[in-house]
């Protein structure tokens, strides 16, 4: 896995549980507790190891963890660089959903070495959105399940996500409720930092 | 006004102008300004009814050969009221008139940034947005990357920091003379340890300058090479203060002997740049009983005073513990 996907995981366990929390699964796991260098590629095992070992850690399911990554990465208040990426996908939460089948084509641009899966988007009917994920890495599905969730948020949007995960196919569904539930977040291109 | 699209006539009303290309300029073919897309519109004011030449500076082609173009032709120009933006773009007949579709290219980053560009303002086929994505990604990128190049430099620094060699003489350091120790100690190995201490140093510094007391340091060095053996450890541990581990060996007399050859050729003058440097050595030796491995620690120590025991007793000489 991208050393980019591992050191988020990393980062989520170290600022939502502590540092101790973290220092404790990196041990279980094997690893050195100075953990991951986003422009590494490590192999897939090492990020199993530590998930599975943080699953246990905390008791809840490894999905589950997963997607507290997903939303994490997005919603986390020190970590601005993948939401307003993400905000580039358009002025609305639907042209946001549209947008993410560009989403590896512009990752890749960014991070040549990032694999994600290929993401097809289909507006099935209005406010139903269904994005089929293939030939990503396993967990792709509850990570993106994640962003999706807080992405709603940050557009100010009511909608219910959910995941059908079938072998290495994972389906996305997303109702859209309200499109203007609560104010959307400020977000201006080329304001960072 | 009229377009012809392949065979059929298509008409594009000024709205649908300002919608695909936000940038545009209408212009008479008497050079006035009669319409502009809404972005340039934002970006610099109403510009119509001037002309093009008070409008604009045209780099390319001159303003006439705009204004007479029967065919679309290349346009590059800078607009007065937004002097440090050049914009691209091409002119076509349109009409009874000249349309042309502007861009800033790479230049766009700089009107999202200084002038307040929105993606509103830009066509959604225009590769602004795009541009500005990839900034901001490789920005990120390259935040994480000065990161990790920081950590890895204070982890050489660190590194450096632990090494075992002392960089003025090659010997080893004080940190890699413990390590032998704990390892001799650890091992039961029998082991003798020479505690060396030049005599008359400072005078070489104060005389001759530390350069020839780096010099005298660095022959020393080669000195107690020299006479050691290969599985031997030679060490520097402060400015003047030698120490030497012999591991296998307890025997006084040989140690002796060791300890003599080396006097001597310390003693013997050490030439700097035609000064001739004069030092000599004094020599505490202590040796491991090999029965209370607790006592090996504190073998230094009593090196130390055997040491002090030559100094006492006339300097260049040899004591034991």
């Amino acid at each position: 896995m991208h050393g980019l996907v591992n050191r988020s995981i990393q980062s989520f366990l170290t600022r939502t549980r502590g540092r101790s929390v973290w220092a404790a699964i990196a041990e279980t796991a094997g690893l050195d507790e100075d953990g991951f260098d986003i422009l590494e590629v490590y192999d897939d095992a090492v990020t199993w190891v530590m998930l599975d070992a943080a699953a246990a850690r905390l008791g809840l399911p490894r999905d589950m963890l997963i997607e507290d990554v997903g939303t994490f990465i997005v919603a986390h208040p020190e970590l601005g660089a993948l939401r307003r990426l993400l905000r580039y996908g358009g002025p609305t939460y639907p042209d946001f959903l549209h947008a993410l089948a560009g989403l590896p084509d512009r990752a890749r641009l960014a991070v040549a070495t990032l694999e994600l899966p290929v993401i097809d988007v289909a507006e099935e009917a209005p406010s139903r959105f269904r994005l089929t994920l293939t030939g990503g890495p396993d967990g792709a599905g509850p990570f993106f399940l994640g962003i999706l969730r807080a992405m709603a948020d940050e557009y100010g949007v009511l909608a219910i996500v959910s995941l059908d995960q079938r072998g290495d196919r994972a389906t996305l569904t997303v109702d859209i409720a309200d499109l203007d539930f609560a104010d959307a977040r400020a977000f201006a291109m080329g304001a960072a930092q | 006004m009229t377009v012809a699209l392949g065979h059929a006539p298509a008409v594009l009303t000024q709205d649908a102008l300002d919608a695909l290309m936000p940038m545009h300029l209408r212009l008479s073919r008497d050079g006035r300004v009669r319409a502009m897309g809404p972005t340039l519109a934002r970006l610099c004011g109403g510009l119509t009814g001037q002309t093009l030449s008070a409008a604009a500076d045209v780099r390319r082609p001159f303003a006439r050969d705009i204004l007479a173009a029967t065919a679309p032709v290349p346009v590059s120009l800078v607009l007065r009221a937004l002097p440090d933006c050049a914009l691209t773009g091409i002119a076509v007949p349109l009409g009874d008139g000249i349309l042309i579709d502007l861009s800033a290219g790479i230049g766009t980053l700089d009107l999202i940034r200084r002038h307040g560009m929105t993606a509103a303002d830009l066509a959604p086929t225009n590769l602004g947005l795009d541009l500005a994505y990839l900034r901001e990604a490789n920005d990120a990128v390259q935040a994480e990357l000065m990161r990790v190049t920081r950590k890895t430099r204070a982890a050489r620094e660190t590194a450096e920091e632990q090494a075992v060699t002392d960089t003025l003489t090659g010997l080893r350091n004080r940190r890699a003379l413990d390590a032998v120790l704990k390892r001799l100690v650890r091992g039961n190995t029998p082991f003798a340890l020479a505690h060396l201490d030049l005599d008359w140093f400072k005078a070489v510094n104060d005389t001759h300058g530390h350069a020839a007391g780096d010099h005298v340091l660095r022959s020393v060095a080669r000195i107690l090479l020299d006479e050691t053996r290969a599985g031997d450890t030679v060490a520097r541990i402060g400015g003047d203060e030698f120490v030497l581990v012999f591991p296998g060996l307890v025997d006084p007399e040989p140690l002796r002997g060791i300890g003599g050859r080396i006097l001597a050729r310390i003693e013997a003058p050490i030439a700097f740049e035609g000064a001739a440097c004069r030092v000599s050595a004094s020599i505490g030796i202590a040796v491991s009983g090999g029965a209370d491995p607790d006592r090996a620690g504190d073998l230094l120590a009593e090196a130390d005073r055997a040491l002090y025991a030559s100094k006492e007793a006339g300097r260049g000489r040899i004591s034991f513990a």
